[in-house]
């Protein structure tokens, strides 16, 4: 039985601690800050300020922590859908529909609707954390190399489902960007892959070809015509979106919540993945598929709380297990440790008022991040008013810093032009971007578990199709996969040699 | 490189005086020192350095600031602290890996191109396995592993990486084979023998001491001279019969041809540092073993390992 | 259907590049194939080699391109838009201009470079205000300089020319 007293009590040592609260608001604005800058992610901001929580409390401490993995998740749609910069992996998927509907001219309901969608996905998980953690504690330990395959096929088969009006040119730039993805060392005898002698492509050079991808090839786009302003110009209207929109939207945020938490979960999948499943879910249950990726809403809610949902998985497997699901909650263990909290099956246990008020600060953490997110949404929208000729120049130059200070390294600042002149051309003949960030994503991991999958089982197959999680999810990867391949076919024999250019 | 000197510069290149250069003639250091770090920010080795650092700036002049430069299981960085400009204003923190990389053709460096300051934390690998295996000692487990040659799974964090090979190590001295299963670092092997989807680990004690702790992993042995603090009921490899140490070593490094000057400075610092109580407690907060070493012996151990891990490698033909 | 029917139709322009680029990748694909000839066999008994996965990728990704090639031939065409004058001298000289500051910076050091790059650039993009232009590019420049530095603790490139090594 679920005990409220606990709660109870953590809520007012949280509301009797100034300091703490103080510390989320301000690991929320340095979160979002970091979150929206392309190359800062919420995993370098939280390394950047762990050594200051040495000296603080552990409450202060974590809440700062806290703060700044929600922000970040967050503040990455910001760029994504104002200027088609995803300041993280995870807002690639967002900028696909938000960055559609700030070219229509409704940048402030997208903004609105991604604050509120993010805000409810992170409080949602963070209930399910406080909840349900002990039901579902040792759920992360049914994940082996088998269900991990599993899991990246299902996560490959979306491309399918955001490749646009061609699938065709949609599974090429998939392609494309698995066979990128197998650049550097291979994941099980360690040789170095087509690294070409450059110790700096031992590891695939994920956020710089997403930076070029993204925000370098729009640029050089931009630099086509200087003059052109498309609907940018619109102002932005009110801050919450009305509730009308908000309604419809609701199902997808549930929907993709749930998805969130339990990719946050597992091990090895992140708010990136819990992203983009969350999209190909929202497509599949729409009513109006073929409107995703044309500026729909509720891609943008689909993204932004399937993202933020995943901050409470990833907490969930990493305090009641001790095994960080990726490199944010991984940093966060280092953190507890080093405050004298062991993470683990103990924790609860043993501090138990502490993890009660941390839960409670974690919920204020997302509070503060929604009023922060939609007072500081005109601030931010200024920045569509900037005139090209000074906006362009400048979004180069922090493409080439965030870069840079991803690992102090020029040459990740060169891989990112070279993806940004292909993004360009990609662009340029209707080849889609975001498969090659998913593939990116995906490659790795499903190269990688299925030959320790194969390891494991001493080079039998049989992984495939003797266990369960695995059977679902390779099944659910097969429907996602055909589906709208046979009914594009299907479309293709309707319109027949009939098609005609009317415009 | 470093920020202080750096905006000198860049007032410098406005009036077009070259005030940089200025900066050098003083005693060292008289700038900002660049720590390398070849690992993430957050990592166990980046911990180690930034409480360092912490610790060495009470003492200096001027501060160290670290700086994460990965990629390659190291090899990034260890290139950059070993082809630094010999001036004691980059330095690095190092690893075992300097002594593993140059012999699997993974790096341009050699062992022998870097200068030892001071070893300040030493980790041995360790063979644990599920609480609930059947296996209590060692010697159980490699009766289990010489029956079912081929069948028993140790996870390590990479190929080729130390805990991979403190593995192999243990097969050819026991006389054992097993099936070596890599992940992407330490905590992935050891959730994977959470699930029971292993049969053990080769990983360090601090990587697994939570569980152990908490009941759910079995230590069997770790690949020690000595028993491990936390851990003093878990026996050695040696007490157990088998001769065995392996096990990581995180240090300050430098590039070879430092000014002597320089090399003493950082010397006596470290020294100071890396024995302090404070730093001692930082490690112990992490379950990090403080194992500090003066330059003359973490040189000679640096030239043992790199003899010990090539003969290794060939032997197992991992070497390139 | 006129929908899909209208995304589908190419200009000359478009269909000569779509056919080009698809040539790269193939080739890129192809030259991909050739590599890991030179890669080593399996070292585990129960592994499938570190060749197994690109040469499967670069093979669909060959017969994809082939596809799509063959759309992109059968494609309806239209006469497409007029394209803006200047416009690829532009794309071209904005790449140079981003490969020069990365060759630049360890050079000259991240302001320098970052406000030269800025200058430059405004100007391509025909803002004209020289002077306006020029106090926007040293002032962006140099916050930036500040947030990344002292803000974010991450140190960037100083000048190798101008001492401070």
């Amino acid at each position: 039985m679920f005990d409220f007293s606990m709660l109870a009590q953590g809520v007012a040592t949280l509301a009797a601690s100034p300091m703490a609260l103080l510390m989320a608001v301000i690991g929320v604005a340095i979160g979002i800050f970091i979150g929206a800058m392309p190359g800062l992610t919420a995993t370098m901001g939280v390394a950047i300020l762990l050594p200051f929580t040495f000296g603080m409390d552990p409450l202060p401490g974590l809440l700062l922590i806290s703060g700044v993995f929600f922000g970040g998740v967050y503040g990455g749609s910001v760029t994504a859908i104002l200027l088609k910069i995803p300041g993280t992996p995870a807002a690639a998927a967002t900028a696909m529909d938000g960055y559609a509907l700030t070219e229509k001219g409704q940048a402030s309901l997208a903004l609105g609707t991604a604050t509120v969608s993010s805000f409810l996905g992170g409080t949602g998980s963070v209930l399910v954390l406080i909840f349900l953690a002990p039901v579902l504690a040792r759920f992360a330990l049914n994940f082996s190399a088998p269900e991990s395959f599993a899991l990246a096929v299902f996560g490959l088969s979306i491309i399918s489902s955001i490749s646009g009006s061609s699938p065709v040119k949609g599974l090429i730039a998939g392609m494309l960007g698995l066979l990128v993805a197998t650049i550097g060392l291979d994941p099980m005898g360690g040789f170095p892959r087509f690294t070409f002698g450059f110790p700096d492509l031992y590891e695939v050079p994920f956020i710089p070809v997403m930076i070029g991808l993204f925000a370098a090839a729009e640029a050089f786009k931009t630099m086509e015509d200087p003059a052109r302003r498309l609907g940018r110009a619109a102002k932005l209207g009110r801050m919450v979106p009305p509730w009308d929109k908000l309604r419809s939207v609701l199902p997808t945020i549930g929907r993709s919540t749930g998805l969130g938490v339990l990719m946050g979960m597992i091990p090895g999948a992140g708010a990136d993945v819990a992203a983009f499943v969350s999209y190909n879910e929202a497509k599949r249950f729409s009513r109006n598929p073929e409107n995703f990726g044309k500026g729909e809403l509720s891609g943008v809610a689909a993204c932004e709380s399937g993202a933020n949902a995943c901050t409470g998985g990833a907490l969930l497997t990493m305090l009641t297990l001790g095994i960080p699901g990726d490199a944010v909650t991984a940093i966060m263990l280092g953190a507890l440790t080093l405050q004298g909290l062991q993470p683990g099956p103990l924790l609860f246990q043993q501090h138990a008022d502490l993890v009660f008020t941390l839960f409670a600060g974690m919920v204020f953490c997302y509070v503060a991040m929604l009023v922060l997110g939609l007072g500081l949404m005109r601030i931010m929208g200024n920045v569509l008013k900037v005139p090209p000729a000074l906006l362009t120049p400048t979004i180069l130059v922090l493409c080439m810093v965030g870069t840079y200070a991803l690992n102090n390294s020029m040459f990740d600042v060169g891989v990112m032009l070279v993806a940004g002149v292909a993004g360009y051309f990609m662009q340029k003949y209707g080849f889609p971007a975001s498969p090659v960030v998913l593939a990116l994503i995906m490659g790795p991991m499903a190269e990688a578990n299925f030959r320790r999958a194969l390891s494991l089982s001493n080079g039998s197959l049989d992984f495939l199709w003797t266990r369960p999680i695995t059977v679902a999810l390779l099944a659910l990867a097969l429907l996602t996969l055909f589906l709208p391949v046979l009914r594009w076919l299907w479309q293709m024999r309707q319109g027949g040699g009939g098609a005609r250019r009317s415009a | 490189m470093d920020r202080r000197s750096f905006t000198f510069s860049a007032l410098g290149a406005m009036a077009a005086i070259p005030l940089g250069g200025r900066a050098m003639a003083a005693g060292y250091p008289s700038r900002t020192i660049e720590m390398i770090v070849p690992y993430s920010a957050g990592g166990g080795t980046d911990l180690v350095a930034r409480a360092f650092a912490d610790i060495a700036n009470e003492t200096l002049p001027k501060a160290i600031g670290v700086v994460n430069r990965t990629g390659g299981g190291g090899a990034v960085g260890l290139t950059g602290i070993a082809r630094a400009r010999p001036n004691g204003y980059t330095i690095g923190l190092g690893t075992a890996e300097i002594t593993m990389l140059p012999h699997m053709g993974m790096a341009s460096f050699k062992a022998t191109d870097f200068t030892a300051i001071a070893q300040l934390n030493a980790d041995p690998s360790a063979i644990t396995v599920k609480a609930d295996a059947p296996w209590q000692t060692l010697e159980e487990f490699v009766a289990h592993a010489k029956e079912n040659p081929g069948t028993v799974r140790i996870g390590n964090s990479g190929t080729g990486a130390i805990w991979h090979l403190a593995a192999e190590a243990f097969g050819k001295d026991a006389g054992a084979t097993f099936n070596h299963i890599p992940f992407e670092g330490a905590a992935p092997a050891v959730t994977s023998l959470l699930g029971g989807h292993i049969e053990a680990v080769s990983v360090s004690p601090a990587e697994v001491s939570n569980f152990v702790a908490a009941g759910e992993l079995r230590m069997l042995g770790v690949m020690a001279d000595e028993r491990v603090g936390a851990f003093p009921e878990v026996p050695t490899f040696r007490e157990q019969g088998i001769d065995l140490t392996v096990g990581t070593w995180r240090g300050v490094l430098v590039p070879n041809g430092l000014p002597d000057d320089a090399l003493a400075v950082l010397r006596e610092v470290a020294a100071t540092a890396g024995q302090s109580e404070a730093f001692k407690a930082q490690l112990a907060k992490m379950n990090l073993n403080h194992a500090y070493m003066d330059a003359d012996a973490f040189q000679a151990k640096i030239a043992a390992q790199d003899e010990f891990f090539g003969e290794l490698m060939g032997e197992l033909g991992m070497a390139r | 259907m006129t929908d899909t029917a209208m995304e589908q139709a190419v200009s000359p322009g478009e269909r000569a590049g779509t056919l080009a680029f698809l040539g790269l990748v193939a080739a890129v694909a192809v030259a991909a194939i050739v590599l890991t000839r030179g890669f080593p066999p399996n070292t585990l008994p129960t592994d499938v080699g570190p060749a197994r996965f690109p040469v499967l990728y670069a093979l669909v990704l060959i017969a994809l391109c082939a596809v799509s090639a063959v759309q992109t031939l059968r494609a309806p065409g239209y006469e497409g838009l007029p394209p803006v004058p200047g416009a690829r001298l532009r794309v071209a000289l904005a790449v140079a201009a981003v490969a020069a500051a990365i060759a630049l910076m360890p050079w000259l050091g991240f302001l320098a470079t970052a406000a030269l790059f800025l200058f430059a650039m405004i100007w391509l993009m025909g803002r004209r205000q020289l002077v306006g232009n020029a106090v926007y590019a040293a002032a962006a420049s140099a916050a930036i300089f500040l947030l990344f530095s002292y803000g974010l603790n991450v140190p960037l490139p100083g000048s190798a020319l101008l001492g401070a090594g």
